[in-house]
């Protein structure tokens, strides 16, 4: 299996990359340019696609030129604060000392600003899920407790086998 | 000495961290040495009150020329600060340097159309490097200024340190960018190996803090399909001083830790692993060759050769050699400290 698994991860990365490589303005220029020769007037034929290549490289550079939208994210000095951190939609029932986040942006934002003694998490997405490592090593105890019924997601299954607790109740 | 170091990519681990060791070897001899980053990918959090660090855009980086009166400004794999570094004819004059650490055919590409004439040379971090610069960059000899290691950090840990604790699971760690380069699914590939040889292992990644959210989603599916997310730790990010604990972790449990790059210009993490006393099995390239010496420490394989794999994780012993160990890190150390870098900076200022 594992072998399998090799072959099929090496040609799937390979191919992304021949992709990767194909898709890029300087091949499909040197591709178009190819075309035009041996050069005639049939070579004309290539200008409208080297002018919509020309539109994509423009429309690339400004894409990158163009400043990312601002991220940050209002934090409450409460939140800031708080060394309890519960994260879900559902209310914090009896987690009078948590902080409640309910936008998972806002959570990414706290997490990443000061340290946390404790993460209650009902919900999980990658985001957060790439930062629990960080906060385990940090001294962050990490409770796992699903507002719904688990699903076959690697992402759940990641977080139960490393939260230092896993709580199940009743799902409504 | 007073020397500006320009880089695009603030971020934690990798040139940054290694400009942060020159910064300091050059302090340490009295030098002003400043470091300009023109993204901060997440170094600036860690670095709260640092002396000599700069981050800002193109204008801002103009004023720090114009204000620094510096006398080398030296550019790292940074095309468009290059072009801004250059004194203009009223200004007074500046030596301005290229430092190339990329390895990758994208990444040396911008040197095709580099007009080398204006530069006052060409700095490597390995003879490696300086072959595949001189390859792009006809007449130029590029200086070799070897990287600078944390030896203080990064070390062994104290005799005795864990001996009682039961090795019953072996810990791995891969350290890298999560990108093809790194090849890091290949990683996770030969974790699930170990795990079919050993039992018990734990592998713990580090990096990806910039990786975009498909590739860790992408991390997570291919950790599922080779049921290892039970056997898995993801840090994104990390300091030096919890690093350096995992790596003697990695040592002490029979680990190793996992180097599946396709190309290296130094090894800079491999090299600190091994001063820490952890072992590696990498894919045998030719800079580790150059960087580290001959050593049981490192088991030099074909990635792409699962069989060779395999024997060199069942060569893995309990714990590594003592002795090995020890070579290991006064080889590193010396060949990799302050000193070296400085004479060999000394060397190329003045030639």
């Amino acid at each position: 299996m594992q072998l399998q698994n090799l072959m099929l991860a090496e040609i799937e990365s390979r191919q992304q990359e021949l992709d990767a490589l194909r898709s890029s303005i300087r091949y499909r220029l040197g591709d178009v340019m190819m075309q035009a020769l041996p050069l005639s007037w049939r070579s004309l034929r290539v200008l409208p696609r080297l002018y919509a290549l020309f539109r994509t490289y423009r429309r690339n550079l400004e894409r990158r030129s163009r400043p990312e939208a601002a991220t940050k994210t209002a934090l409450t000095s409460q939140a800031l604060g708080a060394s309890v951190i519960y994260y879900g939609k559902e209310a914090a029932q009896g987690m009078a000392a948590a902080c409640s986040f309910t936008d998972p942006v806002a959570l990414v934002a706290r997490l990443d600003m000061a340290p946390v003694s404790q993460l209650i998490l009902r919900e999980i997405s990658e985001p957060i899920a790439r930062r629990l490592g960080r906060l385990q090593l940090q001294e962050c105890r990490i409770i796992w407790w699903p507002s719904v019924p688990e699903a076959d997601d690697p992402i759940q299954q990641y977080v139960r086998s490393l939260a230092d607790e896993c709580r199940y109740g009743v799902f409504p | 000495m007073n020397l500006l170091y320009a880089y695009r990519y603030g971020i934690v681990g990798g040139v940054s961290t290694q400009l942060l060791l020159r910064q300091q070897a050059m302090q340490q001899q009295g030098h002003r040495c400043d470091l300009f980053f023109s993204q901060d990918n997440g170094l600036r959090a860690v670095l709260p009150l640092q002396q000599g660090v700069y981050f800002g855009a193109d204008h801002s980086y103009r004023s720090l020329l114009r204000q620094g009166g510096y006398d080398h400004v030296v550019v790292i794999d940074t095309p468009e600060l290059l072009a801004q570094s250059f004194p203009a004819w009223w200004q007074p004059p500046r030596k301005v340097w290229l430092d190339v650490h990329t390895t990758t055919a994208n990444g040396l590409a911008y040197l095709n159309h580099l007009d080398a004439g204006r530069l006052a040379g060409v700095m490597v971090p390995t003879r490696y490097s300086a072959s595949l610069v001189a390859k792009r960059l006809s007449g130029v000899t590029p200086h070799v200024l070897p990287n600078v290691l944390d030896h203080g950090v990064f070390s062994l840990p104290p005799e005795h340190e864990g001996e009682d604790s039961a090795a019953d699971v072996r810990h791995f760690i891969w350290v890298g960018k999560l990108d093809a380069h790194k090849n890091w699914r290949l990683a996770l590939i030969y974790a699930r190996l170990l795990k079919d040889l050993f039992g018990s292992v734990q592998l713990t990644m580090v990096g990806g803090y910039t990786a975009p959210a498909e590739t860790g989603e992408a991390l997570f599916e291919l950790a599922g399909t080779l049921e290892l997310l039970g056997s898995l730790r993801w840090i994104d990010r990390i300091d030096n001083q919890a690093l350096a604990a995992l790596y003697r972790l990695c040592g002490r449990s029979g680990g190793a830790m996992l180097v599946t790059s396709r190309d290296e210009s130094f090894g800079m993490a491999a090299a600190e692993a091994l001063m820490c006393g952890c072992p590696l099995i990498t894919n045998d390239l030719l800079v580790f060759r150059e960087v580290f010496p001959d050593s049981d420490m490192i088991k030099r394989v074909d990635i792409w050769q699962p069989e060779q794999f395999e024997q060199a994780a069942k060569a893995l012993l309990a714990g590594p050699d003592q002795e090995a160990c020890r070579h290991m890190y006064e080889h590193l150390s010396s060949t990799y400290g302050p000193g070296a870098f400085m004479a060999a900076l000394n060397a190329a200022l003045e030639a």
